[in-house]
Parts: structure tokens; C-alpha cells; sequence
């Protein structure tokens, strides 16, 4: 990410982050937590700080595909047992994005899980969750779209890169026509620590 | 590897080369985005200089030189120690090549320095258009003269027909490739380069390229530059000893900058001196208010004022003293303290003041920064 080598490091680090230098590493914020989203198990990895924040954008919006394996790099092994029977449900992208991109974004950073990866949904028209106000954000409900003829496994995985409101995660579950009673799951990069981002903005206010 | 250069930034690096549906792609110059400026016609403007004051003898024939260059299409560097009116050389240049219509840029790698520049060439031409552009602050992009900070030149490609680049040696710019590269790529016309810090192998190799070097050894009110007071004080006894010294400057009632050369050891010495000084303050590259906090320390500096080296260049308060504390910190160039020292002394209304350095040892930094201070104070 720093463009600095990797070569010399110690070998601590090697196990815990194969792919990126230490202080990158760090800055990251490294924070893995498995609790429940609407009766849903959900795993995520970072919390969503600065750091992240910029190398998300620099990989999503400024279309740096190297980054997108360095994120779950030092989980492989883990996740791969952990999900190995499981099929991954991205979170969907709208068209435009993905080809202003070059690529798509999830499958670049989970590809390299080598899990079945199935994109059952579509937007139907430009929408960026990010870009929403948090009142607006159940709006994704009407904008994403299951395509026809969709068949579902029964072990699913949720996917997306961050979770803030948690409304897209919602929207895809609700989507999932009921017929097919899979085991779920959840699984994101980094989710907005909601307790964290309240004192902070008290503190803004404060100071 | 099929070999790669840039054409932004003319990077060759191949470990910063990344590869997106079969095309090599430049990482890192990824940060700045693609979008450009197109240039407008620009029509020739006569404008007034509104100085109030004369330029210094010295001062006018480096400006005449500028305008040689000008015209002969040549690069110049002038290298003016620290409070001689550079800024003030470069206003005739720009008032001819306003008349040609040419399009001129002023560009400074720190976005203080910007935010403190951009009303004082509004005040000496206020006919014109005066466009600042710096990070967050980047709605307009054109005027008759745009003053910006080096991150912002990706903006302008083969735009600036006379780039006037101040600090050039200043972070973040020095040793950066990829700004190097956005300055060359910005420009079709002459650059003109200020500093009062500009190492002997710089002037050299400007000088083989073909450039024009002037040099600017007085200060513009005739007095000469505070020299480094060295207070040596090994362990914990700077931390007393600049109670003592804060104090004195209290008593007589003299704003001060207090320099430190990490954040970590700003936020430490502001705890401290908190306890005895209520009223000191800390700004550094991330601070909030770091503007607000900067733009009441020159309204009215009442209170202590310690910084990072964000604050060594572009600044000028009237009576300012300096203390630059662990001053043997490895993170203090020559260059930097000497700059540091240039703050103080800089208004006609007081023209001397003290530099105190805390350090637990001497330098070659602080040695080298006091003999060419002395060097420039001898040719006075």
C-alpha cells in the first residue's frame, strides 16, 4: 500500500500480514469481531478508520485493483475453512461503476477466497449508499433487484466491503425468496462502529 | 516485466506499476486524479503595483534580471536569505507578463503559506483576479494569478506560461518525484525559483542546465539575521530552563513560536507547559482549527504558540521571538532552522529578536545553520 519492501521484516509479521509492511498493517486497524445482525452471524475485519477509508477509496473510486487482495490476505486460511461450504452472495454494484472501474470490486477482494461467488442482484438505476443520508439509506430496498431465474444454494454468505447502516445487507436478505431456507451468513471488511462514531462526533462538537 | 513510464509522473518504478484487464496502469501517481484544466484565452492586462514601500537597490536589480529571463525565455533561481522581500522581487514580473497575457502561477508546497499569500498579491494588485487553490479548496481554478500548492499542479497540464515556485526545498515537495514531475508538466514557459535555503549542489546544477542564479544576501530593512543562542541543556533540564525563558518573553510581552520536530513531543510539551502558561496552543499538519488558531496568533498573539515545522516558512508576525526546542532532534536540517530562525526580525518595526535553541547536544545541524547565517550577516 506504502510502496515500501516487505522483504525485511520480521517474521512475526510475515505470519499475521504477508502482503503488507507493518505500519500499513496497523494503520488498517485491525479489529475482528463476530456478533449478530438481525439474527444474522456477521464477521468483519477493520474498523472503518481513516487509513481504511482512503485505501477503499483509492482502490474503489480510483480503480487500484492491487489493493483488493491485500485486505483478507493474512485470513486466507481461516475463512477458507471457516466458509468452505458456504456460496458467496456479493453485494451488488451498478453497471456504470463497475466499468468506470474495470473491474468488479468484490470479486477482487474476495476472489481470492476461492469460494463459489454467485452476483444475484442488479441496481436498476445509479445509486450510491455511501452518498445517502443515513434517513434515506432504506431507499436500496426499491433500487436493488433480484435478476430472474436466480437459484439459491443453502449455505449463503452475504458479502460487501463496508457496512455502515446496515441497509444493504437487509435489502439482500429480503430479497432471498423464502423457498429456499438457506443457512445464512454475513461477512464485511469493515463496519462502522456506530458507539465509536457517536463519541467522536461528540467530541467534534465539543471541541 | 514489459517496461513502463508514466506519462504524468514519469514513473519507471515497476513495483509501482499495477496491471487492470491487461494494461500496465501507474500506482503511483493514483492519487491525483485524471481531470485537467482547459485553458482560456487570456487577455493582456495592465495593472498597477500598489506596494506603498520602494524596493531596496539589491531587490530592484534581481527584478530587472527576472525580466531578462523573461524574456529570454529563461529559468531563474533566486537564492534570497529569509526575509529579504522575495516575494516582492517577483511582482514586476509578473505585472509585464500580465500585460502580454501570459498565464502566470505561484505555487508553494505548503497550504499556509498559500492561505497567507493569496490577500497579501490581492492587496498589491487588487485589480485582479486572484485564484488560490489548495486541498479542499478548489472550486475556481482560473484567474489572472493562481496561487496553489504543488499538490494541486496536476490540475494544469502545459498551462503556466511563468511559474513562480516559492520554498522549493520546503516538504513535502523536496524529494518527491511525482511533484517534480506535475511542476515540469504544468509549465510551457520560464520558472522562476525562490528560497533562502538552496544547497550549493542545487545551485550548481541549475547553473549547468543552463539557469540564471541571483543572490540575495541582505534582509530589506538593512538588518542582519538573528543568529542561533545555543542553551545546552542535557536530560530534564530544557524543561525547566524554558519556563524560565518563556517567562522573560511573558514579561515583555513578545509573541512566540515554540518549534518541535515530532507531533508526539509537541503534545508532551504542551501538557507541560499548560501547567504553568494556560494559555498555550499546539498546531501541527492535523490539528483542527489549525487556520483559525494560526489567523488569532497574528491578530493577537497573546498566548504560546508551539508548532511543527508547518509554521518555519511563509509567516511573518510582528516582535515574534523563537524557540526551537530539542533543536538535535535528527528530523532538524540546517535548512529548517534556518528558516525557523528567518520568523523572527522580519517587520521594520522590530528587526531583531531572539532565537533560543534547547538541544542536550550540539549539531551539525545547528553548527552549520549558524555559520551560514553569519555567512549571509557578513555581507551586510
Amino acid at each position: 500500500m506504502c510502496f515500501q519492501s516487505i522483504k525485511l521484516k520480521p517474521l512475526f509479521d510475515w505470519i499475521t500480514s504477508p502482503t503488507l509492511c507493518p505500519r500499513c498493517y496497523h494503520k488498517l486497524e485491525w479489529h475482528h469481531d463476530v456478533s449478530k445482525f438481525d439474527g444474522t452471524p456477521i464477521e468483519s475485519f477493520f474498523d472503518y478508520g481513516e487509513f481504511f477509508q482512503e485505501r477503499i477509496h483509492q482502490f474503489k473510486t480510483l480503480g487500484d485493483i492491487e489493493i483488493g487482495p491485500t485486505f483478507l490476505n493474512q485470513h486466507l486460511l481461516y475463512l477458507r475453512w471457516k466458509y468452505h461450504r458456504y456460496t458467496l452472495v456479493l453485494a451488488p454494484s451498478h453497471e456504470d461503476d463497475v466499468s468506470r472501474r474495470g473491474f468488479q470490486h468484490l470479486e477482487s477482494i474476495f476472489g481470492q477466497l476461492k469460494l463459489p461467488m454467485i452476483q444475484p442482484f442488479y441496481k436498476n438505476q445509479p445509486y450510491r449508499q455511501a452518498t445517502q443520508e443515513r434517513s434515506h439509506r432504506s431507499q436500496i430496498q426499491m433500487i436493488m433487484e433480484l435478476k430472474p431465474n436466480t437459484v439459491f444454494k443453502d449455505r449463503l454468505c452475504l458479502v460487501d466491503d463496508v457496512m455502515t447502516s446496515g441497509e444493504t445487507m437487509r435489502a439482500m436478505k429480503s430479497k432471498i425468496p423464502i423457498r429456499f431456507f438457506p443457512t445464512m451468513r454475513m461477512m464485511v471488511l469493515a463496519r462502522v462502529n456506530p458507539i465509536k462514531k457517536s463519541i467522536q462526533s461528540d467530541l467534534k462538537m465539543v471541541k | 516485466m514489459i517496461p513502463f513510464e508514466c506519462s504524468r509522473c514519469g514513473n519507471q518504478d515497476l513495483t509501482k506499476v499495477g496491471l487492470k484487464a491487461g494494461q500496465q496502469y501507474c500506482r503511483a501517481c493514483i492519487q491525483f486524479p485524471q481531470e485537467t484544466v482547459t485553458p482560456t484565452i487570456r487577455e493582456p492586462k495592465i495593472v498597477a503595483i500598489q506596494l506603498g514601500y520602494a524596493l531596496t537597490e539589491q531587490q530592484r536589480l534581481i527584478s530587472e534580471g527576472l525580466l531578462a529571463c523573461y524574456r529570454k525565455k529563461q529559468s531563474a533561481m533566486v537564492d534570497a536569505v529569509t526575509g529579504s522581500g522575495k516575494t516582492e522581487i517577483v511582482f514586476s514580473l509578473i505585472q509585464v507578463a500580465l500585460a502580454e497575457g501570459k498565464r502566470i502561477g505561484f505555487v508553494i508546497p505548503r497550504r499556509d503559506v498559500v492561505q497567507e499569500l493569496a490577500p497579501r498579491f490581492q492587496s498589491v494588485f487588487p485589480n485582479l483576479t486572484i485564484t488560490s487553490v489548495f486541498g479542499g479548496h478548489h472550486e475556481t481554478l482560473e484567474g489572472d494569478l493562481v496561487v496553489l500548492t504543488t499538490h494541486q499542479l496536476y490540475r494544469y497540464h502545459q498551462y503556466f506560461e511563468v511559474l513562480i515556485f516559492d520554498e522549493v526545498d520546503a516538504f513535502p515537495y523536496q524529494g518527491n518525484a511525482i511533484l517534480e514531475a506535475f511542476v515540469k508538466r504544468s509549465t510551457k514557459g520560464m520558472i522562476v525559483y525562490l528560497s533562502a535555503t538552496f544547497t550549493k549542489e542545487t545551485l550548481v546544477a541549475f547553473t549547468n542546465q543552463g539557469g540564471k542564479v541571483f543572490h540575495l544576501y541582505h534582509r530589506y530593512h538593512g538588518h542582519p539575521i538573528p543568529i542561533l543562542t545555543y542553551q545546552l541543556r542535557p536530560f530534564f533540564l530544557k524543561w525547566i530552563d524554558i519556563l524560565m525563558t518563556l517567562d522573560s518573553f511573558r514579561k515583555a510581552n513578545k509573541p512566540v513560536f515554540i518549534f518541535v520536530p515530532t507531533i508526539a513531543l509537541g503534545k508532551v510539551l504542551l501538557r507541560w507547559l499548560m501547567l504553568f502558561f494556560p494559555n498555550t496552543k499546539f498546531v501541527y499538519s492535523s490539528s483542527q482549527f489549525r487556520s483559525e488558531t494560526i489567523a488569532l496568533f497574528k491578530k493577537d498573539p497573546t498566548f504560546f504558540l508551539i508548532t511543527t515545522a508547518i509554521l518555519e516558512r511563509g509567516i511573518t508576525v510582528p516582535h515574534l521571538q523563537v524557540i526551537i526546542f530539542s533543536a538535535d532532534h535528527i528530523l532538524f536540517t540546517t535548512s529548517m532552522l534556518i528558516q525557523m530562525a528567518g520568523r523572527v526580525g522580519r517587520k521594520i518595526v522590530s528587526p531583531s529578536g531572539k532565537v533560543i535553541v534547547f538541544a542536550d547536544r550540539m549539531t551539525n545541524s545547528i553548527r552549520q545553520a549558524n555559520a551560514k547565517i553569519q555567512f549571509a550577516n557578513a555581507h551586510l
